[in-house]
């Protein structure tokens, strides 16, 4: 009991960086199933072996490039590990604690440091992807910063843990809460801002166009590539994760460590379902729409923004 | 009770003589120098010297001010401030004595004063080696020395006629520090645009104005509280709060003159302007720590001089928030790497103002006491956080400045992380510590300043606490949120921009030039500069990972002095160890330490795994090419992006401000119909950003204007050269004045 007790926290960490890459194959499954692109299917690993195979082959470095072009996926890497390990995923005891404040900044380090190294190659695709992340970036954290805002008005604390457990506590009602409610469709829109997905971009395509920070990742191959697509996976994990925990929770989302077996099953049983219905309505909302132009997409970060503002008047109303 | 006060003497008898001498060495003895243009040669013994008493008499401040410190952790709290004084100037004319305090939040800025005057000091017998520093070298330490003694005495000064006079003193000897572009130009053969002629002129004039106009309104407010008191001793004002009236008089007066001397936004103009005219040595210590004096007298006048007020809180906090908006904005769009430091330093003076501001708000509140400390705490956090990312970030600056030859536009720097290393990645060091991203010490303050904002909006729920808040407050304190938390994502975009331009890359300036001027590849600068960078790079890093244990040691000692008569004094003062210890109840101060283990050791994990894949399968792990994927033509530097193309899309998004960005479409069908080479170029957007033109100084120039029309007249009419008149007006002045005596007196 007392190994479980210490080695839970861990496990449930290494459990979703290990799945992740899944989560993302799930994904493209179900979009080439939606599209009807038979020829498209691939199964749910693909991510893994595409990792394997990249793995193999030798890192690419120009001669432009500096350190930061090297120590850039570490970065990544080191960010996105930190906040996989303080999420929640079945267990309610986790590694580190953490706060919503705090994942924010997180995402814009790793934001930040991946639009430097965007930098560091200078081709045109560089900049180019980069300044469109620091463009999201400023759209992001407007955005979240008022999320937050709707949150501190509705229970004055952003520790993750705390705000699940309240979550839990309201139980069938948590339906009934407008304010949640808009601020649930709040997150999703910061949710398509930082995985880049449509109509904000495209990352299955490879165009100028549609892209944003994959235009920087054009420029790694081999093992640095691996270890920023691979990181890629774990934030898109990380924030799936995060959005179905914090406002779909259920009973079996915050067990305690010494909890039986049957439950551990459970527990993971609704984690996949959960994920595999985010996946469903993700998949739909790409299908069904357009990708937008770039000077576009601040109406819908405004449309976000506008979202979480209500959400603070409904908290004033105390409902 | 005794000693410390023979501790203070010495203090300021040995700050004094050290100051003094490095002041009045370099102008009496004048070494003859070599006529030869070479970097290596020693600075003039002079000049040395002059050095070496700066660093003396700074590192004597440290030290008081540990010992400070360290009597106040070994006696729990049980020191009194020691209050020299007061003495007489003149025998027999009472009102001009002076008086020296040391009290906690003087030792907290005597200590940073000392630390920057003592880095400044070592870096320059590295940086003054330059060429361009050659001939006014005397002079700049000099002023130097003289700019130190006059901040420290500011912060010591304990009465009005002596802090007026050290302010006087440091506007006079910053003043002549500005002087120094034009007095570059002046003596040097190349030719200067005549923009920057200009601008080199109209630097100390400028200076001057404004500092002028911030004392008069400084000196009335004293003079004000001094009539109310009855005393100039700031202790004795301290004991006699004014009437609520008075106060909001005093009060506006107070903000409009340290608003203007701290860079609050209708007046920021003036620091992007003068600061770039000063030489570089000294740019860590003026915009580093000299500033932030006016920030000082803040916490003296709100908190201590005058009973807070929460309606100032609001008229605080708003002021502060949008000069953190427009200086962030206009350091994106300006051109050269000092410029955009000196508006980032008072986007930063805003945030640091921010909490100030909060921590009025809710000093009157009885049962958030400690929810003001928290504002409090942030903002001395963010002030010594700042001071020192900051400072960093000029003596990087002053560092490129040498090895360039003065050059410090974006778009003819590049590639320097390659050329120059070492202070390319101190630099970088502190980037990433002010945009705020952990494990540096930028992240800490931001993070507390906004909870602050978000404990905040809690409280201020309409309903919430008998009725103070309203749906009004509630928006205003939103309203902030979204310009505080924009102005911090914008210094990430600013800093990714400076950093990506000029040290990434390859260099945009021809290799001729380069060869010719700057300091050859692998070639960085002096050990002595490097050492301080080091040590101020180190400072960003264990301050932002042992945040607890400085707020604890530095932060709280300064109001914890003396509790039970400090209470007496200041009941409205925030700061005490019940809300302290509250404080960390109620906020979760993140485990930075925790973080980078955990994130350290998940790369561990997979990068030795990827490595053993790559190691076990394949032959290459790392292969070098010369080019970069480039879409099938070869690479040349002249195709890198220009700095302004970079924030294209940021200054698009601000667009609905009226910013002014320029109407693209139009351009675009413009040059689509034009194929004149010199109009194409007029439009494209490397040129773009010169239209970002500062509406503030348009409009000053502007109020000038009608100002000096409606002066000319109004005096033609009132100076008829009738020496009769002339003594009319004096009687007449000299009777009101009796009057605004007579009426303030009793108090209102």
């Amino acid at each position: 009991m007392l190994l479980q007790l210490s080695v839970s926290p861990f496990l449930q960490g290494v459990g979703l960086l290990v799945f992740s890459p899944m989560i993302v194959g799930i994904l493209r499954y179900l979009k080439a199933l939606f599209s009807s692109k038979r020829r498209h299917l691939v199964t749910i690993f693909h991510p893994y072996w595409y990792l394997w195979e990249t793995a193999k082959l030798p890192s690419v470095r120009a001669r432009v490039t500096s350190l930061i072009f090297i120590c850039t996926p570490i970065i990544l890497m080191a960010s996105y590990g930190a906040l996989i390990f303080s999420l929640p995923l079945i267990f309610s005891n986790t590694i580190l604690e953490i706060n919503l404040v705090m994942i924010a900044i997180i995402l814009g380090l790793a934001r930040f440091s991946i639009s430097l190294a965007g930098m560091d190659t200078m081709t045109s695709f560089g900049w180019l992807g980069g300044s469109r992340e620091m463009y999201y970036q400023l759209i992001t954290e407007v955005s979240i910063a008022l999320f937050l805002a709707g949150l501190a008005i509705r229970s004055n604390t952003f520790e993750l843990v705390t705000l699940m457990n309240e979550h839990v506590k309201l139980g069938q009602g948590l339906i009934f809460q407008p304010t949640l409610l808009l601020l649930s469709i709040s997150f999703w829109i910061i949710l398509l801002f930082e995985l880049g997905r449509n109509p904000v971009g495209n990352p299955a395509t490879h165009l100028e166009l549609t892209m944003g920070h994959k235009a920087i990742l054009l420029e790694y191959a081999g093992r640095d590539l691996v270890l920023v697509e691979y990181s890629e996976m774990v934030k898109f994990g990380f924030l799936a994760t995060l959005f179905v925990n914090l406002f779909f929770p259920s009973d079996y989302s915050l067990l305690p460590s010494s909890s039986s077996w049957v439950h551990i099953l459970i527990a993971i049983f609704l984690y996949l379902l959960k994920i595999v219905i985010f996946l469903l309505v993700l998949t739909f909302w790409e299908g069904t729409r357009p990708r937008r132009r770039l000077r576009e997409i601040i109406q819908l970060g405004f449309s976000g923004m506008i979202i979480s503002i209500l959400a603070i008047l409904y908290g004033f109303t105390g409902l | 009770m005794i000693t410390s006060i023979r501790f203070l003497y010495l203090q300021l008898c040995f700050t004094s003589l050290f100051f003094f001498l490095g002041f009045i060495f370099p102008l009496l003895k004048h070494t003859k120098e070599k006529n030869t243009k070479k970097e290596t040669d020693d600075l003039p013994f002079e000049v040395r010297f002059s050095l070496l008493a700066a660093f003396l008499g700074s590192t004597l401040n440290i030290l008081v001010s540990v010992t400070y410190f360290g009597y106040w952790l070994n006696n729990n709290g049980k020191i009194v401030a020691p209050v020299l004084g007061p003495f007489h100037w003149m025998p027999y004319l009472p009102p001009l004595q002076w008086e020296a305090r040391l009290d906690g939040l003087s030792a907290f800025f005597c200590l940073l004063i000392g630390f920057f005057a003592a880095g400044v000091a070592i870096y320059s017998f590295g940086a003054l080696k330059a060429i361009h520093y050659r001939k006014q070298s005397r002079s700049i330490v000099s002023a130097f020395n003289v700019f130190v003694w006059a901040t420290l005495m500011a912060v010591l000064a304990n009465d009005v006629f002596t802090l007026i006079a050290a302010l006087e003193f440091m506007t006079l000897s910053f003043g002549f520090l500005s002087l120094y572009k034009h007095k570059l130009y002046m003596d040097d053969d190349n030719k200067h645009s005549q923009e920057q002629l200009k601008n080199a002129r109209l630097a100390p004039q400028i200076y001057m104005i404004i500092s002028h106009a911030s004392t008069a309104f400084l000196l009335l407010a004293l003079t004000f509280l001094a009539i109310q008191a009855d005393s100039l001793s700031l202790d004795v004002i301290r004991a006699n709060h004014p009437g609520k009236n008075l106060s909001s008089i005093i009060f506006i007066l107070a903000f409009l003159g340290l608003g203007i001397r701290a860079g609050l936004t209708p007046a920021h103009i003036w620091v992007s302007l003068v600061h770039p005219n000063s030489p570089t040595t000294t740019h860590a210590f003026s915009l580093g720590i000299a500033i932030k004096v006016a920030i000082y007298l803040m916490y003296r006048f709100f908190f201590e001089f005058l009973t807070p007020q929460p309606e100032w809180g609001y008229l605080i906090l708003f002021v502060a928030v949008i000069t953190a908006l427009v200086n962030v904005w206009y350091a994106i769009a300006s051109h050269d790497l000092k410029t955009a430091l000196a508006y980032h330093s008072i986007e930063n003076v805003g945030i640091i103002v921010a909490g100030i501001g909060i921590s009025v708000i809710f000093s009157s509140t009885a049962n958030l006491r400690w929810l003001s400390s928290l504002a409090l705490i942030a903002s001395f956090y963010h002030l010594m956080n700042h001071a020192i990312f900051k400072g960093l970030l000029y003596l990087g600056t002053g560092a490129i400045d040498n090895l360039t030859s003065q050059t410090v536009e974006f778009d003819k720097l590049g590639g320097l992380i390659k050329l120059y290393p070492m202070t390319s990645i101190l630099f970088l060091i502190g980037s990433y510590s002010i945009a705020g991203f952990p494990p540096l010490n930028g992240f800490i303050s931001e993070y507390l300043t906004l909870f602050s904002v978000y404990k905040g909006l809690y409280f201020l729920r309409p309903g919430e606490l008998g009725g103070t808040g309203s749906i009004l407050s509630s928006f205003l304190f939103i309203i902030a949120l979204i310009m505080l938390v924009a102005s911090f994502v914008m210094t990430a975009i600013c800093f990714y921009k400076i950093v990506g331009i000029s040290f990434l890359g390859d260099p945009r300036t021809d290799k001729f030039i380069r060869d010719s001027n700057w300091s050859p590849a692998g070639k960085d600068v002096p050990v002595s500069m490097q050492f301080v960078m080091v040590v101020f790079a180190s400072f960003c890093i264990i301050l932002g990972i042992f945040p607890r244990f400085f707020i604890n040691t530095l932060i709280f000692p300064i109001y914890a002095v003396d509790q039970a008569s400090f209470h007496l004094l200041l009941p409205n003062f925030p700061i005490d160890q019940a809300s302290f210890n509250l404080i960390w109840s109620k906020v979760e101060l993140p485990m930075v330490s925790g973080f980078v283990f955990v994130g350290g050791g998940t790369v561990f994990i997979v990068y030795i795994s990827i490595w053993l894949i790559n190691k076990l399968f394949s032959n290459f792990p790392v292969r070098e090419v010369d080019d970069q994927v480039n879409c099938g033509t070869s690479y040349r530097p002249s195709m890198q992006v220009s700095s302004e193309q970079l924030v294209f899309l940021i200054q698009d998004a601000f667009k609905f401000f009226g910013l002014p960005r320029g109407n693209l479409v139009i351009q675009n069908r413009e040059i689509m119909s034009l194929s004149d080479e010199k109009v194409v170029r007029q439009y494209l957007p490397s040129v773009l950003s010169d239209k970002v033109v500062e509406r503030f100084n348009l409009f000053y120039n502007r109020a000038w204007e009608i100002t000096r029309k409606w002066s000319t007249m109004i005096g033609c009419w009132i100076h008829t050269g009738d020496i009769r008149r002339s003594l009319l007006y004096i009687l007449l002045t000299n009777i009101i004045i009796l009057f605004i005596f007579l009426l303030f007196k009793d108090g209102v």
